[in-house]
């Protein structure tokens, strides 16, 4: 019974949305033109819930780069109306349209001349009938048996929220780097700011040959290091090549006697590479799409730095395949 | 007789600087180091240019040297460009011919093209004449180079330094000319490009580093700093004209290229007052070739250089 009960919010809340997302229309696109025009911000009203929700899309906006501030309709009517200036855009959001705080507040704010825009559950309301433009929010039903309490409203108005983050995302051509900008700490954080040096292998427990190295000795060093390869490096540590464990397997594959060999002839020669500032996340990209498990790291001009495994790095915090 | 529809190499054509012993021969080991440091990352190689490979300064024994050396080790048929100037008409045209002989006994004539400097031993006038039969003697065709500090260096002030527009205009006329090393200003650049609107094919090329990584030009970059950074200037120059390929999912990060972008200036700067000397003290440092040694005695570094250059190793962790 509870779960059959819970079962069923989900699933009202979960339509709810699916018929919010055929309902975007032509409003949706002029609201996001009127943000990108903006050199304001996006000043967000609401109350009781509703403002709790404005309060989160607040913080989306703002952390993805559009400049957001809420403002509650009670205390802006007590001066804080203040902060609202002609180059901001308006998001007033009420289910019903009839919140007689925020109605109260528009026309002044209209006055000011910002860009009015209602997101409400009701087009024919007197928000909607004072607002530039309209994002249709509505629900059919609320989750909440009586039919009381904000539910999938809610949940409705904070989903058009993040569509909006997210289509402004791409708009303002916002990179992970601005992410990383805005989000020093935390998991997502550490995700975008290790670099590749933080994870490489340095010094004795590189494994590295000279070209000229009889294959005997070579092998000898891969398995040493235990990494599946070495690295071939020539005088002054510039990188040569890379011999690997299916190197070897493949060139014993065509010959017969590798033991004859030096490592010039079996390596790789000028095998991928990154620098030490690369950010980790890049490189564990590049490692899975090129399926690469020992990734030389080089400094710009090609001297060997150290040396980065796929373990070093994966299932580290934050990182780990995308799958592709 | 220039072949048909020669094709202009596109993207970092990398000027080598040419390696030479104390005693001014051709050092060939570190001449095939520095080759198997930049080959995979340049478009295209320039062989002896004036201002990064010391070009007329050379005798002409080591400029074909150097030339043999470069279609020896240019196994993976790479576009060269080798420059020919001389320091008059004559002294080009005997290049020319020395240098097409040494092409034809490589037997990988594709993708050789002459480089010139007109300015430095011709004038204005005459000059599409002169090409006309300079075009007549050899079966490559070439690409020019306007570069006016260069020539007035050269040839002292009052000179005029820059090709004429009106000039460029019927010299461009030329199927044999594909393009042009530009270095100048924006204004004549845009007039040359004006100039040159009725030829298909003709590829504009920054001379200037620091002019490529400003508003670089569609053809791209001639780079004396992909001596040291290849693969650094490969990326930049990738970028810059937007070119698809390949990998490009992991082309650098914005600011990553930011980055680079003041790392090749700040070697620009190093490099600014004298390309050669300065590019070969660096890579002699770095490794890459043995000997700094330049044909002209060179003039001691200016005060404060070696501090700069010190910086920028430990900046770039590069020693």
């Amino acid at each position: 019974m509870v779960t059959q009960q819970a079962a069923d919010v989900i699933r009202i809340e979960a339509e709810g949305l699916l018929r919010l997302a055929e309902r975007i229309d032509e409003s949706f696109a002029r609201m996001v033109a009127a943000i990108c025009a903006s050199s304001g911000r996006v000043v967000i009203a609401g109350i009781g819930k509703s403002g709790l929700v404005g309060r989160k899309i607040v913080a989306t906006l703002n952390s993805t780069g559009t400049r957001a501030l809420f403002l509650h309709p009670v205390e802006a009517m007590h001066g804080d109306l203040g902060i609202v200036c002609r180059d901001d855009v308006f998001l007033a959001l009420s289910n019903s349209g009839e919140t007689e705080e925020l109605n109260m507040l528009v026309p002044i704010i209209r006055e000011i001349g910002c860009t009015v825009i209602a997101l409400t559950g009701k087009t024919g309301s007197t928000l909607a009938r004072s607002s530039d433009i309209v994002i249709d929010v509505g629900v059919a039903r609320e989750a909440c048996p009586l039919g009381l309490a904000p539910t999938a409203s809610t949940t409705a108005l904070l989903a058009m929220g993040d569509a909006l983050a997210v289509v402004l995302i791409s708009r303002k051509n916002f990179k992970t780097s601005d992410f990383r900008r805005f989000h020093p700490g935390g998991s997502l954080g550490q995700r975008l700011s290790r670099c590749v040096a933080d994870f490489m292998l340095t010094g004795g427990v590189v494994p590295q040959v000279a070209p000229g190295t009889p294959m005997t000795a070579a092998i000898k060093e891969i398995d040493r290091c235990g990494l599946g390869a070495t690295l071939v490096v020539q005088p002054d540590d510039f990188l040569a090549g890379i011999i690997t464990d299916g190197d070897i397997r493949r060139w014993l594959s065509r010959n017969t006697d590798i033991s004859r060999e030096t490592a010039e002839a079996v390596m790789t020669p000028h095998p991928r590479s990154v620098s030490p500032e690369t950010p980790a996340f890049d490189a564990l990209n590049l490692m899975e799409h090129f399926q690469i498990t020992v990734l030389p790291i080089t400094n710009p001009i090609g001297k060997v730095r150290g040396v980065l495994h796929l373990h070093d790095i994966l299932g580290k915090g934050e990182f780990k395949f995308n799958g592709r | 007789m220039v072949a048909e529809n020669p094709q202009a190499p596109r993207g970092l054509i990398c000027p080598l600087i040419t390696p030479l012993t104390a005693g001014g021969d051709l050092d060939l080991p570190s001449l095939e180091r520095l080759l198997g440091h930049v080959r995979r990352f340049a478009d295209a190689l320039l062989v002896g240019d004036l201002i990064w490979g010391e070009g007329v300064a050379l005798s002409g024994t080591v400029r074909l040297a150097l030339l043999a050396a470069v279609l020896d080790a240019n196994r993976d048929h790479k576009p060269l460009l080798v420059t020919v100037t001389g320091r008059h008409p004559a002294d080009t045209l005997g290049f020319i011919r020395a240098a097409e002989a040494l092409v034809a006994r490589s037997g990988d004539p594709s993708g050789v093209c002459w480089v010139d400097y007109p300015l430095v031993y011709h004038s204005n006038r005459g000059l599409p004449q002169f090409y006309r039969a300079l075009a007549s003697e050899t079966r490559f065709p070439f690409i020019i180079a306007n570069h006016p500090s260069l020539v007035q260096g050269l040839k002292g002030p009052g000179r005029l330094t820059n090709i004429r527009t009106s000039v460029l205009k019927k010299i461009s006329a030329n199927p044999a000319l594909m393009g042009l090393i530009f270095v100048g200003d924006l204004s004549r650049a845009l007039n040359y490009h004006l100039a040159v609107r009725g030829r298909d094919m003709f590829t504009f090329y920054d001379g200037d580093e620091w002019g490529f990584l400003k508003s670089p030009a569609s053809g791209g970059v001639v780079a004396g700093g992909s001596n040291l950074l290849p693969s650094i200037w490969k990326a930049v120059t990738r970028s810059s004209l937007n070119w698809l390929e390949e990998g490009q999912r992991f082309l650098p990060h914005p600011a990553t290229l930011l980055e680079s972008g003041i790392m090749l200036r700040t070697l620009g700067e190093l490099c600014r007052s004298a390309p050669a000397v300065q590019i070969k003290t660096i890579l002699q440092r770095v490794g890459i070739i043995a000997s700094d040694a330049v044909v002209t005695p060179a003039l001691p570094h200016a005060p404060g250089w070696e501090a700069d250059l010190k910086a920028f190793f430990s900046a770039y962790d590069l020693l």
